[in-house]
């Protein structure tokens, strides 16, 4: 069984990432967290790469949309699946318009999060979850 | 002069406008999708217009100094500035003007109060036009250009061989040909009496030889004939279509026939001997002068008889043209004023120059009727050779009262309405921005709750206390968050009321403080409270409170990873409090906006952060009769420092 990758959460907001850690961690996924794109990239830069990133759109100081154009500068780092975290319809369109497919609107919904973070960090044949 | 940063790719949008606040008004309106530059008077603008070559141009009309139809002249006389379009902003009763205006080059205009909606699709419309224009014309397809063209001129193109392979709608209705029947023929066979072909082939063929001819790029008056027969004066300007090749030229032509009527209309001896001293040009340009101007305008002679007057002077003074030239000047004049008006114009009149340079009096004058009127009168002389005229302006008071009243109407139901519009757009805004807000705690909340029922569910060791504090915790944030916009809602309704208690700054900042021990420790930090013993004063303790939270959570949100400082002190009756972060600071551009109510330019960007706590907390300590400050370098950090009076002062209760 290939080794669990695990998610990668920037959010400028602790509250968000520590729910989002602790639902994960429920369901037996490791997460890593970064409280804005600048601390998410040194992050990337000096880790193993995650799963996915789970990333929040509206971030001080350095805000999704300018992670995302750091990000795709970086070859190794560009391939990494993103995930848009937001509560705002229209930043989602922004989102979208990056290429960026995969929203999730806030309030998340727990099954879709948990959904794309099995999809990306288990390895082929890993067991499910227990419930 | 310059309002908006330069952005290149952007068109260039000039306000010619004297009043202030309509100027910020519009430029706000305009400022995201133009680079827009400003002028407060017509003269100011005419030089802009030159030095900028802008997309449009946007004048009002009443200005001091050059007003907006002697701009939309002076604009439209410049053929470098022909393909800027121009939009008017008028009054309501401004319809005669409106119509001169178009007919004299201007290309639309909007009515005051307008809508923003409104003025925004017309700059839109114009600027497209003006954009769609300057690109065919510069590629040469002038016949697609004209499309454009408000044509008012008649518009008529020729190729190198003279044929003509453009003739417009106006050129149709001025010569009487239909366009399939131009189209292809000499011009010279048909607009061009007999007389003059001779002379317009030659000047064609020399211009193709050498590139010069006397009538491109110039205005030039000439007589042309119509399909019929007759002869009409007409004004011209020509020029070649840029890199046409072989040589293709365009000419704007304009009817002068009623102009010249109204020329022929100049009657009177005296005048009559200067028309014929003059260029029957300048005689033209003056007569048109005086028909133009705004003001009644008598001339008068060196004896004080009445040369002519213009048809605003009839209307003013309700007498026929031909009642008042030759007769005294007095006739105008109450007779109970005459005798000390004849003393003091045959003093000016002997020696103009001993007189204020521009002298503007003011007078009573009196109508064919006899009733009364005020009047401001301006006086100029003119040398002449059979001696001195004297110019005189005058202005209805009573009329102008009226209008400057109108004005001022219209700009203040302007200003309403616009405020009112951009009261939605702040509402529409802050329902988003409060969304946003209140879903971030909410979702956190759903999130703990969802793995708390997991938890219970799978039967997992998990510390279910800790998971329920989480909960609790984003249920306070939630709490606060409505707490904070009931404030809003009672800031903006004026009915925040403070309860002034008894405390000790020091002692409230120190709570504050610890309350946030968790939150600065996880954002790494270090937070001191320094105070030189205790800061008692009667403020309200709860609000005061939320101050310096808000401060420090501002601290630490733009300040992780380095030191926070609370420092509470006390000098010359008052207590200030101060939170100093040491994190990315505030550009000076910005600093201004961060107390607005809303600031969209970095609310776009970043919510939550300034968002209305600065503007909350400001209401809060303004309320208490205290002042709120910052200081910040970028990169280095920022000091917010409240000032309080020990006590609250009388009527200093109520928020603003």
């Amino acid at each position: 069984m290939p080794p669990s990758k695990l998610v990668l959460i920037i959010d400028d907001d602790s509250d968000i990432r520590e729910a989002i850690r602790d639902l994960l961690t429920v369901e037996g996924i490791d997460a890593a967290e970064a409280r804005d794109g600048s601390s998410g990239l040194e992050y990337l830069r000096a880790n193993l790469p995650p799963g996915v990133i789970l990333l929040d759109w509206n971030m001080a100081p350095m805000n999704g949309a300018a992670f995302m154009s750091e990000l795709s500068r970086d070859a190794a780092l560009s391939r990494i699946p993103v995930v848009v975290v937001t509560a705002d319809a229209r930043a989602g369109q922004t989102a979208r318009a990056q290429g960026l497919s995969t929203l999730l609107m806030k309030p998340i919904d727990p099954e879709q999060l948990l959904e794309i973070a099995r999809r990306h960090c288990n390895g082929e044949g890993s067991s499910p979850p227990p419930r | 002069m310059a309002r908006t940063p330069e952005r290149p790719g952007v068109p260039v949008v000039l306000l010619v406008e004297d009043d202030a606040r309509v100027r910020e008004l519009i430029v706000r309106s305009l400022a995201a999708d133009y680079q827009v530059e400003t002028a407060a008077d017509g003269r100011e603008g005419v030089a802009a217009a030159e030095a900028l070559r802008p997309n449009l141009i946007i004048t009002d009309l009443r200005m001091p100094g050059l007003s907006g139809d002697e701009l939309v002249r002076k604009v439209r006389a410049e053929p470098e500035l022909d393909t800027i379009p121009i939009l008017v902003l008028t009054a309501h009763e401004d319809e005669a003007l409106r119509v001169r205006l178009l007919s004299e080059g201007a290309q639309d205009y909007v009515t005051k109060p307008f809508m923003i909606g409104e003025l925004r699709a017309r700059v839109r419309n114009l600027v497209d036009v003006q954009r769609a224009r300057a690109l065919l014309l510069d590629r040469g397809a002038a016949r697609e250009a004209a499309i454009f063209e408000v044509a008012l001129d008649a518009i008529v193109s020729m190729d190198h061989r003279g044929l003509v392979t453009e003739f417009n709608p106006a050129a149709e209705r001025i010569f009487g040909y239909a366009r399939a029947e131009a189209i292809g023929r000499a011009l010279g066979d048909l607009i061009i009496p007999p007389s003059l072909r001779p002379a317009h082939e030659h000047g064609l063929r020399h211009y193709l030889a050498t590139g010069e001819g006397p009538l491109v790029g110039k205005r030039t008056e000439l007589t042309a004939v119509r399909k019929d027969g007759t002869e009409l004066p007409i004004e011209v300007s020509i020029c070649r279509i840029p890199a046409s090749d072989p040589a293709t030229f365009t000419g704007f032509l304009r009817d002068l026939t009623e102009t010249k009527r109204s020329a022929a209309a100049l009657r009177s001896a005296e005048m009559r001997a200067a028309t014929a001293e003059l260029s029957w040009q300048a005689a033209q340009r003056f007569r048109r002068l005086l028909e133009s101007a705004p003001d009644a305008m008598v001339i008068v002679d060196a004896r004080a008889v009445i040369v002519d007057v213009n048809a605003q002077a009839t209307r003013l003074f309700r007498f026929e043209r031909a009642e008042l030239v030759g007769q005294d000047v007095e006739i105008l004049i109450p007779p109970r004023y005459r005798e000390v008006h004849r003393a003091e114009r045959s003093a000016y009149l002997r020696a103009p120059e001993d007189g204020p340079p521009s002298s503007v009096l003011k007078l009573r004058g009196v109508r064919k009727d006899g009733s009364e009127v005020p009047i401001e009168v301006s006086l100029s002389p003119i040398e002449m050779e059979e001696g001195v005229v004297a110019v005189a302006a005058i202005r209805d008071l009573s009329d102008r009262k009226r209008a400057e009243k109108v004005e001022r109407e219209l700009i203040r139901e302007q200003t309403i309405r616009i405020a009112a519009e951009e009261a939605v757009q702040i509402r529409d805004d802050f329902v988003a921005i409060a969304g946003h807000e209140l879903k971030t705690p909410l979702a956190a909340m759903l999130l703990h709750v969802q793995v708390l029922l997991r938890t219970v569910r799978a039967k997992q060791p998990v510390d279910l206390g800790s998971q329920i504090e989480k909960i609790i915790r984003s249920g306070a944030r939630l709490q606060k968050l409505v707490d904070q916009l009931l404030d809003v809602s009672r800031i903006s309704a004026g009915r925040l009321q403070l309860e002034p208690v008894a405390c000790d700054l020091s002692v409230l900042a120190r709570e504050v403080a610890d309350r946030f021990t968790e939150a600065s420790a996880r954002a790494n930090c270090e937070v001191s409270v320094r105070s030189a013993g205790a800061v008692d004063g009667l403020w309200d303790r709860a609000h005061l409170e939320s101050v310096i939270a808000n401060l420090l959570a501002n601290a630490i949100k733009f300040g992780p990873g380095k030191p926070i400082d609370i420092i509470v002190s006390r000098a010359d009756g008052r207590a200030t409090v101060s939170v100093t972060d040491r994190g990315i600071g505030i550009a000076p551009a910005e600093r201004s906006r961060l107390f607005q109510r809303f600031e969209r330019a970095i609310a776009a960007r970043e919510y939550g952060g300034f968002g209305l706590g600065l503007w909350i907390c400001r209401n809060i300590v303004e309320a208490a009769g205290g002042t709120i400050e910052i200081e910040s370098e970028p990169e280095r950090g920022s000091t917010f420092s409240v000032h309080l009076p020990m006590e609250p002062r009388e009527g200093s209760r109520a928020a603003k």
